[in-house]
């Protein structure tokens, strides 16, 4: 079912939007190769082609946020646009569209390839979010809604794999967490401020102060008092 | 979608204590079939925020979307192949003109910029929003609040994230409680800090429940509580006094969907 789907979109695919005729059934897979412009830019050698082709996704992703290389790019464009262009088909059902998603896609991988993060998951992973972020705010634009929160805020890219860190707690951190928050509270305010730069933002005694435009050792003491209080607080409480 | 917590997570809940996720206090969560569309990405954007917001408090429904996203990542990933087989039938790829030439005339994002965007999204200085760390889908929202009055102690901020659902911050005071109302469609709710509750029951911190046309409740809150609620329809106001409050309240409906 989904095979068939699939095979019978290249005629959609390959329609062009130029008027020029240009997919006569004699031409071979190699002209119509060249005429592409990434490959134009990679053909003078063979071998560095052959260079590009035998790299993994996550280090032709790793070349274009390092160093913007095109060809990786390009590369990177070869193995995912006509992936791009038919999940596009198959969730707008409008070929303008799916076009406007590779090509929305692909400049989300070049412009923030430098945000992917191999440890939060493959390349392959990273793409596909992209790629129905981009579905996702393409088909609100299409209807005129206010995009004030994209979908990478609502689906991040990258974090498909583990969570955030903040809320990954387990019970009893939750319920103390929410108690500290409680707690901070009722602390003096000069207490409460390297409290929260310490233990919230987590930043090292040297920012903290240096953020708080007070001197070492008084954050140092600061942070003391307020956690002597803070122990207090919760003792009364119980 | 069907309310509170689906049978297999009540299962989950209750065979296997042991379980850190399982032990997770927040205690109520969307139903299945909301968490699959919300990996599908089939509501729309306002029940998409809400849903993620709650995803990153509970990590029971945060691993369920995952699987839920392993699937479509299956098939997105079978693809390849396919597309070589259909590319090959026809005898040539898809043509995307001088795309890859345009793009790469674009300047690209630095891992510091991208970063220093992040952090001057964090934070609201809000007046009821202080020092609590929102969920990343709200974070944007919640930078410009214009906060009303609706009734002693409780106040509303609604969000224009899209055309189709009413978004709001709901912040009610210690010891406030709402007027008693009803609603037209269903209201999501999500509690973000402090405790709720109404005649069906007391909600906390990360607590995602549902209430529809059928249920008339009244909220209120002892320690005071801030809330992110999703709604299709306005609400109604069913007792005394407080149905003075409905065409105000239907006309800041109106209001809400209409701002840009």
């Amino acid at each position: 079912m989904e095979m068939l789907l699939m095979i019978d979109l290249p005629p959609l695919a390959t329609a062009p939007r130029r008027a020029a005729p240009r997919s006569a059934p004699d031409r071979g897979g190699a002209a119509a190769n060249t005429r592409k412009p990434g490959n134009r830019e990679m053909a003078p050698s063979s071998s560095r082609w052959d260079h590009w082709e035998s790299m993994s996704n996550e280090e032709l992703l790793g070349a274009v946020s390092h160093s913007g290389d095109r060809a990786a790019f390009a590369q990177l464009f070869k193995r995912y646009s006509t992936r791009i262009y038919q999940t596009g088909l198959k969730l707008t059902r409008n070929e303008q569209l799916s076009r406007d998603l590779v090509q929305e896609t692909m400049i989300t991988v070049w412009r923030k390839a430098s945000l992917f993060d191999l440890d939060r998951g493959s390349a392959d992973n990273w793409i596909f979010t992209m790629t129905r972020n981009r579905c996702f705010d393409l088909l609100r634009k299409a209807k005129r809604q206010p995009i004030l929160i994209g979908a990478d805020d609502i689906w991040p890219p990258g974090e498909a794999v583990d969570a955030a860190p903040q809320w990954e707690d387990p019970a009893e951190q939750s319920v103390l967490m929410s108690r500290i928050e409680r707690l901070l509270e009722r602390l003096p305010a000069v207490q409460k401020a390297v409290i929260n730069q310490v233990y919230v933002l987590d930043s090292t005694h040297e920012e903290a102060a240096r953020r708080l435009g007070i001197p070492l050792g008084t954050l140092k003491s600061r942070l003391r008092l307020g956690l002597d209080k803070l122990r207090y607080l919760a003792g009364a409480e119980e | 979608m069907k309310m509170k917590i689906s049978p297999e997570q009540e299962s989950q809940e209750s065979q296997e204590p042991r379980e850190a996720v399982a032990q997770h206090p927040i205690q109520h969560h969307p139903a299945d079939d909301m968490l699959e569309s919300f990996a599908r990405r089939e509501m729309p954007a306002g029940m998409s925020v809400i849903v993620s917001a709650h995803i990153e408090m509970c990590a029971l429904c945060r691993a369920r979307v995952r699987e839920f996203e392993a699937r479509e990542m299956r098939e997105w990933s079978g693809a390849p192949e396919l597309a070589r087989m259909a590319a090959h039938i026809d005898g040539e790829e898809v043509d995307f003109g001088g795309m890859i030439e345009r793009i790469t005339t674009l300047p690209r994002q630095g891992a510091e910029a991208a970063a220093a965007r992040e952090a001057s999204a964090a934070g609201p200085q809000d007046r009821f929003i202080k020092d609590l760390r929102l969920p990343r889908a709200l974070r944007r929202a919640a930078t410009r609040l214009r906060w009303t009055r609706l009734a002693e102690g409780i106040h509303q901020a609604v969000v224009p994230i899209d055309g189709e659902t009413r978004c709001e911050f709901i912040h009610i005071a210690a010891g406030a409680a709402t007027p008693a109302h009803s609603h037209y469609g269903r209201e999501h709710t999500l509690v973000l800090q402090g405790r709720f509750h109404d005649e069906l029951g007391s909600y906390g911190n990360g607590d995602f429940l549902l209430r529809n046309a059928s249920h008339e409740h009244q909220p209120a809150s002892d320690e005071g509580c801030l809330s992110f609620a999703v709604l299709d329809q306005p609400l109604r106001f069913t007792r005394g006094l407080s149905r003075l409050l409905n065409p105000i309240n239907r006309l800041r409906f109106r209001a809400g969907l209409g701002s840009r």
